[in-house]
């Protein structure tokens, strides 16, 4: 029995779940345009979709496009030129425990062991209870970290650092979970590793989760539905709903469905990648 | 490296076995032999060459003025047993504790206040960056005028050379610290005082130690000069009481070459202690870091 299996035959958990699924966001006409003395960068331009609650949408473009944006823009560290982002039907004006994201590379404080990091927001927030303790002990067991309690983030390896992360993410219960190509970095494997583990916990939770990525067969694996970005100032250029069957395992990647749909995003992504390049040139 | 990651990652639990040790016992031995070896042959070399008028025929330049290592050992002996000279040893301390302590205490918020409130850095840094460049034993006259007593006017100047130190490491330290750091506690529903006192000040304490460890060196180069320069302290014309800097004045004054090496070499150690002093107290502070 693989460690993956194992983890799969796990019993689903009502620990650190919303009760419904809620955590829909909607973008509604956002620009976002950044301004560095006479320079004006117009990143985002009249951008629309929705983030379905409950559902896996991922978001994939070319590089340097402003996909990490419009994530901050979701989170509420900035606020956009126009247009609003709504969750739930509320404008984000803020950062919120409702919408918590995962960065590319390790955000853990440095300064705290694993226990520490994962308890990191109850703490904060004085709302550390016996109740909340178990949620974090649960949530240490189940990422499989219960021999690193202790340890700091930099004696963790790169795959222990996002389960670490995921925790302390998870623990807070947020309605929506965004994570910003959240496991760039990793060596092929462990990336494998990561994302069935991934498929497996969201398929319990049904936890509306907004992941963004520019590699076709993670988006494919993971997505409900695909928004395909343009070049920058970007948008969304295509919807793409992944109907293939769950629970998925990596495997089925290789079918004659998965195969059109990889086709139908790459040809999308080819075409404005390759605009992005001609725009660089001089 | 890269068996220790695939096998933390696939099991999920790795054995302590795959961690990366460092053979820390072994290379601290060889580390302290190879000190010692370094100290015998630089008391070698020094003997070689304040003898060298004997052995050679002609001094050696600058290396023969120098007394024997013999003659300062005896200077030294005798010394021990003097008051006078450990009330040196004591008074500098004093001095270096006094004035480092102020330059922490005042130095580290300052830094911190500039860190996090743009007015107050847009005030205060260029006034900051203007006397920043002058040393601290420029400050010595106006010291002297501007402090009560003596031993004030000293404890200033040592202030003065830690200062700017502790004030562009607390800030730098703040600048540095990841802003994705602040959204994630600000996302998970941190207060600001939160965020300040378990965040930033968490943050900042390797570039705090740094700056005490460069700091403290710069006290000493400080107290020394200072009490050469404003006669070791008041009311006192002997090397009693005067500190280690005026002990070494007060040496060549009155003629005694051993003597002022035994203080040179008093000041080192001094130097050495109150370094090693610091970096214990840093690798307590900052186990995280040395995970790296």
């Amino acid at each position: 029995m693989t460690v993956l299996e194992r983890y799969a035959n796990r019993a689903p958990d009502s620990i650190a779940q919303p009760p419904a699924p809620s955590g829909g966001i909607e973008v509604r006409r956002v620009d976002k345009t950044y301004r560095t003395g006479t320079e004006v960068r117009e990143v985002v331009k009249d951008c629309s979709f929705h983030v379905e609650p409950g559902k896996i949408t991922v978001m994939i473009g070319p590089s340097g496009v402003g996909k990490s944006t419009l994530i901050r823009l979701m989170a509420g560290f900035e606020r956009p030129t126009r247009g609003e982002v709504l969750v739930d039907g509320k404008p984000v004006v803020g950062p919120g425990r409702d919408r918590l994201v995962m960065f590319q590379e390790t955000s853990l404080f440095p300064w705290l062991t694993t226990r520490e990091n994962i308890a990191y927001g109850p703490k904060a927030r004085a709302e550390y209870t016996h109740e909340a303790r178990r949620a974090c002990e649960h949530l240490t067991t189940r990422m499989g970290l219960e021999g690193f309690r202790g340890s700091f983030p930099a004696q963790l390896s790169g795959g222990m650092q996002r389960r670490t992360e995921l925790a302390r993410a998870l623990v807070n219960a947020p309605s929506v979970l965004i994570l910003d190509e959240p496991f760039r970095g990793l060596d092929s494997m462990t990336k494998r590793l990561m994302l069935e583990y991934y498929a497996t916990l969201s398929e319990e939770s049904q936890r509306t989760t907004f992941f963004v990525t520019t590699d076709v067969d993670e988006a494919l694996f993971l997505a409900d539905r695909m928004l395909v970005m343009t070049n920058i100032p970007t948008r969304v250029r295509a919807t793409v709903d992944v109907d293939l069957p769950r629970p998925r395992r990596l495997a089925a990647l290789l079918d004659d469905r998965a195969n059109d749909l990889k086709a139908e995003v790459l040809a999308l992504l080819h075409d404005e990648a390759a605009k992005s390049f001609a725009a660089k040139e001089p | 490296m890269v068996a220790h990651a695939t096998a933390t990652d696939a099991v999920g639990r790795a054995s302590k076995l795959v961690w990366p040790q460092r053979p820390r016992a072994w290379s601290a031995g060889r580390a302290q032999r190879r000190a010692v070896v370094a100290y015998v042959v630089a008391l070698l070399i020094w003997q070689l060459g304040s003898t060298s008028p004997r052995w050679l025929g002609y001094p050696l330049p600058w290396i023969s003025h120098v007394p024997t290592p013999g003659s300062v050992a005896v200077a030294w002996a005798r010394l021990v047993s003097d008051p006078g000279y450990w009330r040196s040893w004591g008074a500098s301390f004093v001095r270096v504790l006094v004035g480092f302590s102020a330059a922490v205490v005042t130095g580290v918020p300052l830094g911190l206040l500039m860190a996090l409130s743009r007015p107050v850095r847009a005030v205060v840094f260029p006034v900051f960056e203007l006397l920043r460049p002058i040393p601290p034993l420029a400050w010595v006259p106006a010291a002297i005028i501007f402090w009560p007593t003596q031993e004030l006017s000293i404890d200033f100047v040592i202030f003065i050379g830690a200062f700017y130190t502790m004030v562009l490491n607390a800030l730098g330290g703040a600048d540095g610290i990841d802003p994705r750091l602040i959204q994630v506690a600000r996302s998970m529903g941190a207060s600001r005082w939160n965020i300040f006192h378990r965040l930033v000040l968490r943050a900042v304490v390797p570039s705090i130690l740094v700056g005490m460890e460069v700091g403290i060196g710069i006290t000493w180069e400080v107290v020394v000069a200072a009490e050469m320069i404003s006669g070791g302290g008041s009311g006192t014309s002997t090397a009693s009481g005067g500190g280690l800097g005026f002990f070494i004045w007060n040496s060549y004054v009155g003629g005694s070459y051993p003597q002022i090496v035994v203080g040179m070499a008093s000041i080192g150690i001094a130097g050495f202690l109150s370094s090693a002093a610091l970096r214990l107290a840093a690798a307590r502070f900052t186990r995280w870091t040395a995970a790296r």
